[in-house]
């Protein structure tokens, strides 16, 4: 099944983003049919067996013709490996620079195996205690004294009473302290409630998926207690440029229906503009390796090269002609690129003379860059 | 197998030819195969066992039961006529031909190889061609065929031949074939699992896989089955054949001989070969060799082969012993999740039994936080592991590998796994032995030991980086024409080298090596020849490039005690020749013979300055005046030839200034002084940072050039100042900024910068003049 079928079949079209469940429940249910029939294992409250999880994010075709579309294209390694922890009830820890899809897997992960993507706890580095275990509700706390009615459950805490899969978003900003609480959850699968002279018990089906960041390296660093709770995956940048053109091409399709945005064709060979360009700087070597680079501080990921084509789409759709032009990426891509302005900018400015200038096909690009740096 | 016309065992149809015959398709290196095989010959209780292997080596067999034999070890067969023409048949402990080996000469039965002569494919093969064997040959255009073709296709056509076995378990999904032969080859039978039995299915399944041959495998199992045939003749009840999975379809119906015979006839005739037993390391296993198959984990192999069970648990402990080693931290908690994540990673890609693949995602994901940095550790420790293994001393070598054992023995220096470093002082007798043995092998071509780049500082020292390589042992017996032990051997070959070159370098080079490696039986000779062809050398330029090796020889050389005098005296007359020659030959040429030449004129001058010898410095100084007053002089040569007077104190500064002054001006065309400039700023800026004068003459001559020649002569200019540091290039920039404006105050030559502070200077001068070696007490002439 096509993205946009899935799209259209969704029944809230009015929100902006719809949870990975929602967005892509006509592809879940077949693959849960696809299970039944063949009757492959589940583990305990899982939605899906591990091989239907695998071909939901790595897409295929389905024995009754179900198109499942990809959502995660890379090595097929890295999805077995996320999922085989997840069986073992081991805690998943998706590593990689910002933009490498690690929210994204997680995301798909969640909606997949639970049906749910929404137990989510997003790490900031004022991120409480509460937001891990729970809080409590003060007109009835101090009404009716403490009770189960008067407490507030955290995402996690529902993940555990409900055999579900919880996320945890940035884990390394999260502050020390606070991430200590997991230990105990992760390894004693139990959530004390001293208050009440209770706990809360994780179900079977519980598992935690948490993100974070590789540049973010020494933040919170995660001790080495809770680390080994955790099996670790790293998320690689897109190892062609095959691959991240069809990572950026897929996304700003789906995007673009989501948004609504008007029909824009043929954007193939800007999309291959924006992913050289992004390679070749990240790399700091151009594609045919000849001619070194200067690197930029940004990432450059393809999270970034998908938000440049997409700005472009609607630049094109509501101010240009309906076609995608090199003028309606030029600013984004600056902007992608140029993130200190005072040494990125020179790294930009000799990108775009020695590489991009006299390269074939590229002269109007090239112009339209210097227009906008001007 | 078990024939198909005839039952497994004790010959049932004794009329039929194939009847007491058995048929054990094994994979080469397979330590799932290897199991098989030791239960498949205890099972039969064979009375003769024919192994795929050079018969050139049939009366080694018995020396693998010897008590110091210790795989990984190696038969090889070389060409007596070209010892570079040589075939290696590794072993591992988990080969199922060492295993068949073992047991039949253990059980007293007799062994023999039936893979046709090697000295077939010796005689067939053309002079130019580095032959291991044919069989290394093809498979490296597999190798090819297989880059071209990436398609899985193409990748399994080739797999078949050379790995057959590997080929099924990829085609059931599997991608580590020794768990496939587990899963699904031994546990077949639900615990009642007989080897013969399952050699009977692999033999099924190739009759499937193999599709297609080529005449050397139609020739070597013609061969085969003539082996085959003579043992059945010979009366042998119960013949074992131990042979690759491939080769079993072509043995299985043994036929008439009268077409084997045809097709043999038509080899080329034998080479006379030797065969021996050769040391062997686990990392060579992954190459392909002998059989054409190599592996790329021997160091699982061998785990798996001798893990009783609990095979991903075992491997696992040992890679948290190796991490621990490494001060890496691994708890057992670690170990356990990595053994339910590897365990689980097999189910769900639908394999029963967890392989190399699954346990070491596992250990990247669970012990090394998703990295791989630390994963190098283990692929290079365990998976293919460090391992040499050891032949007995009573194997027949040449002379010449048996005097090196000797060596080997008396200094306590043998090879030994993997790289490792040794530093070597030159002063004690056994560093000092042990240098001259490196130096040796190296004449002779046996690279053991590389000499580290650490001749500058102290010369008592040497640091050799060694990494033992099996391949040594042909070249040890290629170079045992030179002689029977290493030292004449060295010594002949030096000598040879030396009347065979073809310029006098070549031969300056043989004594510099010969004097490391002390050998002064060979100097003598050589010497002699030396002075010979230096004396009817004409051309200067040869001479030029023999001098530097022998000043370093000459200078370091008495550090081993050795006499070098004969040598000094060719050095003296060496440096009288070239210096009479050097001035003709700076003239009339062009840029590249120029450079050519810039780049002798600085060696000799390096090479006279180490030679320490008054007389031979003057000879040479005189030959650089001539070079830099001769009119229509190369000007890069002339301006070289000044630079070096002035660094040696030749010439002084005016002097200078007021060659400077005449090669630039305007009467000289531009290029020839761009020239000339090169040959005197070049190596180092200080000349021009230091003397304002200069650095104004080359100003003002800049200024002057024209500007239609300005273009032709920038290129040059760029040249010679790219090759200064940055520092010293912004340097040169800012005083340039004020030169032209007027003469800088207090930075003429000679005179102290501002700020310059003398007390603070004189102090550092006594050592300075240590450092010099000028002594304490003498003033420095500045």
């Amino acid at each position: 099944m096509s993205a946009k079928a899935a799209a259209t079949e969704a029944t809230e079209p009015t929100v902006l983003r719809q949870h990975a469940e929602h967005a892509f429940a006509g592809e879940l249910d077949a693959l849960r049919k696809a299970d039944a029939d063949s009757g492959r294992p589940r583990p305990p409250r899982w939605k899906l067996s591990p091989w239907a999880v695998a071909t939901y994010l790595l897409g295929g075709r389905l024995q009754d013709g179900t198109e499942i579309t990809a959502k995660y294209i890379g090595p097929r390694r890295i999805v077995e490996i996320a999922i085989a922890t997840l069986a073992t009830d081991r805690a998943l820890l998706l590593v990689g620079v910002p933009g490498t899809a690690k929210t994204w897997v997680s995301e798909h992960l969640a909606a997949a195996i639970s049906g749910d993507s929404t137990l989510l706890v997003q790490g900031t580095a004022g991120t409480p205690e509460e937001a891990m275990r729970y809080g409590w509700n003060y007109a009835q706390l101090l009404a009716h004294g403490p009770s189960r009615d008067a407490l507030v459950p955290s995402p996690l805490m529902v993940a555990m009473s409900t055999g579900a899969i919880a996320r945890i978003e940035e884990l390394t900003r999260i502050p020390a302290d606070v991430q200590d609480t997991l230990i105990t959850i992760l390894s004693e699968k139990t959530l004390p409630i001293p208050e009440l002279g209770e706990e809360t018990q994780a179900e079977k089906g519980f598992s935690v998926i948490a993100t974070a960041n590789d540049r973010d390296k020494g933040v919170n660093d995660l001790s080495s207690a809770l680390r080994r709770r955790f099996n670790t995956v790293v998320l690689p940048l897109p190892a062609t440029a095959e691959e991240e053109i069809a990572i950026v091409s897929q996304r700003v399709q789906s995007l673009g229906k989501a948004l609504e945005l008007p029909e824009v064709p043929a954007a193939h060979e800007e999309i291959r503009r924006v992913v050289t360009v992004f390679r070749e700087l990240r790399s700091g070597l151009t594609e045919d390796g000849k001619t070194k680079l200067k690197t930029p501080s940004g990432t450059l990921s393809p999270a970034e090269a998908i938000s440049v084509v997409a700005g472009g789409i609607a630049l094109a759709a509501h101010f240009g002609d309906g076609t995608l032009r090199p003028a309606d990426i030029a600013a984004g891509i600056i902007g992608a690129v140029v993130k200190d302005t005072s040494t990125d900018k020179l790294v930009w400015q000799e990108y775009l003379e020695t590489v991009a200038r006299g390269r074939d096909g590229w002269t109007d690009f090239y112009r339209s860059c210097r227009e906008v740096s001007a | 197998m078990t024939v198909t016309a005839t039952p497994a065992g004790p010959v049932a149809g004794a009329g039929a030819a194939a009847g007491p015959v058995t048929l054990l398709g094994i994979r080469h290196h397979g330590p799932g195969s290897a199991r098989a095989v030791a239960a498949a010959l205890a099972e039969l209780k064979p009375d003769a066992i024919l192994i795929e292997g050079p018969p050139e080596a049939d009366a080694l067999i018995p020396m693998a039961a010897h008590p110091s034999m210790r795989p990984p070890v190696a038969l090889l067969v070389y060409a007596d006529a070209d010892p570079s023409r040589a075939g290696f048949w590794p072993f591992a402990e988990f080969s199922p031909e060492w295993i068949a080996m073992r047991f039949g000469v253990g059980a007293d039965i007799p062994v023999r190889f039936i893979d046709l002569p090697s000295g077939h494919r010796f005689a067939d093969l053309p002079q130019d061609e580095d032959a291991e064997d044919r069989e290394q040959g093809t498979a490296s255009e597999d190798d090819q065929e297989e880059q071209r073709h990436s398609e899985e296709r193409h990748a399994l056509d080739s797999m078949r031949r050379t790995d057959p076995i590997a080929a099924l378990a990829t085609a059931a999904g599997y991608d580590d074939p020794e768990r496939w032969w587990e899963d699904v080859v031994e546990q077949r039978a639900n615990g009642t699992f007989s080897a013969l039995d399952s050699f009977a299915a692999i033999a099924e399944a190739m009759a499937a896989v193999r599709d297609q041959t080529r005449p050397e495998d139609e020739q070597r199992e013609a061969y085969m089955r003539q082996c085959i045939r003579e043992e059945i003749k010979a009366g042998r009840q119960r013949i074992a054949v131990i042979c690759g999975a491939f080769h079993v379809p072509a043995l299985a119906e043994i036929g008439p001989a009268a077409p084997d015979a045809k097709i043999l006839k038509e080899l080329p005739k034998k080479a006379k070969t030797t065969a021996t037993w050769v040391p062997w390391t686990h990392g060579r296993l992954s190459f392909r060799s002998g059989y054409g198959a190599g592996i790329e984990s021997p160091g699982w192999y061998h785990h798996l082969f001798t893990a009783p069970d609990l095979v991903v648990e075992r491997w696992l402990a040992r890679v948290a012993e190796l991490f621990r080693a490494e001060d890496l931290m691994v708890s057992s908690a670690h170990l356990i999740e990595a053994t339910r994540l590897a365990q689980t990673l097999a189910t769900l890609r639908g394999r029963t039994l967890a392989g190399l693949t699954e346990v070491t995602e596992a250990v990247q994901s669970v012990l090394c936080d998703g990295y791989d940095t630390q994963m190098a550790l283990v692929r290079d420790k365990l998976v293919i592991g460090e391992d040499l293994g050891e032949v007995p001393p009573d194997v027949p070598v040449v002379p010449l590998a048996a005097d090196l054992a000797k060596e080997h023995k008396r200094l306590r220096f043998g090879p030994r796994p993997g790289q490792t470093e040794v530093k070597l002082d030159l002063r004690e007798p056994n560093p000092g032995d042990k240098s001259r043995l490196l130096h040796r092998l190296n004449i002779l071509g046996i690279h053991w030991g590389t000499l580290g780049r650490s001749q500058g500082s102290g010369t008592f020292w040497e640091t050799w980086s060694l990494d033992w390589q099996p391949e040594f042992a042909v070249k040890l017996v290629e170079a045992a024409i030179w002689g029977t032990t290493v030292a004449t051997a060295a010594s002949a070959k030096s000598a040879d080298r030396a009347a065979n070159a073809e310029q006098l370098a070549g031969i300056t080079d043989v004594v510099e090596a010969c004097l490391l490696a002390d050998l002064p039986d060979a100097l003598d000779p050589i010497m002699t020849l030396l002075a010979d062809r230096a004396a009817l050398d004409t051309d200067v330029a040869h001479l030029a490039d023999a001098l530097p090796a022998l000043a370093r020889t000459l200078r370091y050389g008495d550090v081993r005690g050795t006499d070098t005098s004969s040598l000094r005296k060719v050095a003296d007359t060496l440096v009288v020749r070239i210096a009479l020659g050097f001035p003709p030959a700076c003239s009339g040429l062009d840029e590249d013979g120029a450079q050519k030449m810039r780049v002798r004129m600085d060696k000799t001058h390096q090479a006279v300055g180490l030679l320490d010898d008054a007389a031979a410095i003057q000879e040479w100084h005189r030959a650089l005046r001539l070079v830099a007053d001769r009119e229509g002089m190369t000007g890069l040569l002339a301006g070289r030839a000044l630079r070096l007077l002035y660094d040696a104190d030749k010439i002084g500064g005016d002097e200078l200034n007021r060659r400077m002054g005449l090669a630039l001006t305007p009467g000289v065309p531009p290029a020839e002084a761009a020239a000339w400039l090169d040959g005197v700023l070049s190596g180092g800026a200080m000349l021009l940072i230091h003397d304002p004068v200069l650095l104004g003459l080359l100003d003002r001559w800049i200024a002057g050039i024209p500007a239609d020649t300005f273009t032709d002569v920038l290129p040059l200019l760029r040249r010679t100042f790219s090759n200064f540091e940055g520092p010293e290039r912004r340097k040169i920039g800012e005083l340039a900024r004020t030169v032209g404006a007027a003469p800088v105050a207090g930075v003429a030559a000679g005179a102290e910068p501002p700020g310059f502070d003398r007390a603070r200077g004189d102090r550092a001068l006594p050592v300075v003049r240590m450092l010099l070696g000028l002594g304490t007490k003498g003033e420095t002439d500045a």
